[in-house]
């Protein structure tokens, strides 16, 4: 087995007594482009501070293609990182923020010339090189703070929020762009971010961090599909989440009774124990909404209280007679403007059984 | 502008700016009485170049108000780099506030308790073996840096770390850092504390006077002995260089202090 280029050991950072990284042990392979993904302030920052060297852990190790770097400073990490303000040299042209990495290294002039020229080739900024960066817009200055912490082809490029500051357009043009610069250079990429989206569409692992804490990782459809706790259904997209106790398990099939609504839901491919208290974590785009009364066993009435128009789909907004509101997401198949239901009027949902996850805590 | 506020500015900058005025007029005046006017000359100042103990006043205050501003300007920016980037050592208050202090102190304070200071370590160590030019740089020194602290802790409190963070990141070692980002981007405070020190030097009169010896007189209190002698319109002339110069100076720092790379 090949060792993972980045392995957090059991870290743990306290500022006073905020603890912003708890206990995290994570290992990340070569050539991954990996998500630190979670809300504000629950560590995502202090978690790549730690690994570029600006932090020192409280406690545990930070190893780095196999080799612990806990103590080694970080000018002399194998690491770069791309910072959320950029920190572009004010006082120096593109072409020297770019080139800044590798004077550092003592190249041969020769070198850093056609090295920087490459760098930003690929990030298409070719013949800005002679400018200030105060003489750039926001993409143009993301792209150079690119280039200078790739230009050194680190084992391992950092990127804090790295889109945060563009516009909407912008940022979608720029993730795809992220996505083929590392497809070409090959590195590992971590990229903190707090819009889920983004660390959907880009990464090819995402780890959920609360609180200071990993909470799960796996790969955007392992997230999204089967969260392991109610915070990751909840936080990935939106969930319907039906609390309730199981009441029988046959095989992998689960049947769980939700007294608020008054109706026991099957769940296939599950595991649980009887008795055990737990919720079904359904996302509203797996529910069917139906005016007559469907055959899947999954089934409740409900009145429609909302609908929001969203071009591509609907949401809709129900409400069942326990007062209960679920949601649920339909394509709007037709151009017909007319739905086929109503605000007030009584619907039925319905889902399969193999659409939703138990969530456990 | 409305009438009133004109009138009571005009009121406010004549107070300040009247004596002044006079003073640059009368250097230009034919006349050896200050008070009578008796048309342009230029010839006052022609006499001064010819006044060799003013002449040798102005470089020594020249070359002392030199030394002192960079000296000041190095010690005064590791004092302010101290108090900004290392914001919890023990002691932090005390010494922000000891830094802060020469601004404060009567002249008449901080040159007596100079001179009192020479006179010890002159009988202790045997240092210094007379005072004079270096007494006084070293004088200046104490109170040029205080003001040079206060310029670039100003400049390294809206300093984004980021910036330093990132040159460690590729690749510099601290020192480094310091040299290739965090001096070129304080620079112009530097180089307006520098001014400053300058300016603060050239002018000063109580603390040279407590802490100078024989034969080391500066402009200022060469200026003054003079006066006591008698008023010539050749000390009107000299002031009115004096004033130009420090205005260059003054203006020279605001301008400098005000710029700042955008990053
Ligand atoms: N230098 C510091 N001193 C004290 N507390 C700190 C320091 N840096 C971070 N913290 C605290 O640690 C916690 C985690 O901060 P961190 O910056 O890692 O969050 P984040 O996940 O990056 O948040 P955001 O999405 O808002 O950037 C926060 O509670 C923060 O206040
Ligand atoms: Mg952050």
């Amino acid at each position: 087995m090949t060792e993972p280029v980045v392995h957090f050991d059991r870290v743990t950072k306290r500022f006073g007594d905020v603890v912003a990284v708890d206990d995290v042990d994570l290992e990340i392979e070569e050539g991954e482009f990996f998500a630190l993904l979670g809300g504000s302030g629950c560590g995502k920052t202090t978690l790549l501070r730690l690994l570029a060297g600006f932090e020192r852990p409280t406690s545990g190790r930070v190893l780095i293609g196999g080799e612990d770097v806990t103590d080694v400073p970080a000018h002399r990490r194998p690491v770069n990182m791309m910072f959320q303000s950029y920190a572009l040299f004010p006082h120096m042209s593109v072409e020297k923020n770019v080139a800044f990495g590798l004077k550092q290294d003592g190249l041969p002039k020769a070198e850093i010339a056609t090295r920087v020229e490459e760098a930003l080739r690929l990030v298409e900024l070719t013949g800005l090189g002679g400018r200030r960066p105060d003489q750039l817009s926001g993409g143009q200055r993301q792209r150079v703070a690119l280039a200078r912490a790739l230009i050194k082809r680190p084992r391992v490029l950092l990127l804090d929020e790295p889109l945060a500051a563009l516009d909407k357009r912008l940022r979608e043009q720029t993730q795809f762009e992220l996505m083929r610069i590392q497809d070409e250079v090959g590195i590992t990429f971590i990229v903190v971010t707090h819009d889920q989206e983004e660390a959907m569409s880009l990464a090819t692992r995402i780890g959920v961090m609360r609180a200071g804490r990993i909470v799960q990782t796996g790969t955007p459809r392992e997230i999204y599909e089967t969260p392991q706790n109610r915070f990751v259904a909840d936080f990935i997209g939106s969930v319907n989440l039906l609390d309730g106790r199981v009441v029988a398990v046959d095989g992998t099939r689960v049947t769980l009774a939700v007294d608020r609504l008054g109706i026991n839901v099957i769940v296939d491919e599950a595991s649980a124990e009887v008795d055990t208290v737990c919720a079904l974590a359904l996302r509203p785009e797996k529910i069917v909404v139906s005016i007559d009364e469907p055959t899947a066993p999954n089934r409740v009435e409900g009145i429609v209280k909302e609908i929001g128009y969203l071009g591509a789909s609907c949401i809709v907004r129900v409400r069942t007679g326990s007062g209960d509101v679920l949601q649920a997401v339909q394509p709007n198949r037709q151009r017909d403007l007319s739905l086929a239901f109503e605000w007030d009027q009584r619907v039925w949902l319905s889902w399969s059984e193999a659409s939703g996850v138990l969530v456990f805590e | 502008m409305n009438v009133r506020r004109f009138t009571a500015l005009s009121f406010g900058l004549a107070f300040l700016y009247l004596p002044i005025v006079a003073l640059v007029v009368y250097s230009f005046n034919a006349s050896p009485r200050v008070t009578v006017w008796q048309g342009f000359s230029t010839r006052w100042y022609e006499a001064l170049l010819h006044n060799e103990e003013l002449i040798t006043a102005a470089f020594l205050s020249l070359r002392i108000a030199a030394i002192n501003a960079t000296i000041a300007v190095v010690l005064g920016t590791l004092a302010a780099y101290t108090l900004v980037r290392y914001p919890r050592f023990r002691g932090r208050t005390l010494f922000t506030g000891m830094v802060a202090a020469p601004l404060v102190m009567p002249e008449v304070i901080t040159g007596l308790s100079l001179l009192l200071l020479f006179v010890a370590t002159q009988s202790l160590i045997g240092w210094p073996e007379s005072r004079g030019v270096a007494t006084i740089t070293i004088a200046h020194i104490t109170f040029s840096l205080a003001f040079v602290a206060v310029v670039v802790q100003a400049r390294l409190v809206s300093f984004d770390e980021s910036l330093e963070e990132a040159a460690q990141d590729l690749g510099a070692p601290p020192w480094r850092v310091f040299f290739l980002v965090t001096l070129p981007i304080i620079a112009p405070a530097l180089v307006s504390g520098w001014l400053l020190a300058f300016t603060l030097s050239l002018d000063d009169l109580v603390i040279a006077s407590f802490v100078s010896g024989p034969g080391a007189s500066t402009l200022p209190m060469v200026v003054f002995s003079m006066v006591r002698r008698g008023l010539s319109p050749e000390i009107n002339a000299l002031a009115t260089l004096f004033i130009g110069a420090v205005t260059l100076g003054i203006v020279g720092a605001v301008l400098l202090g005000r710029r700042s790379p955008r990053s």
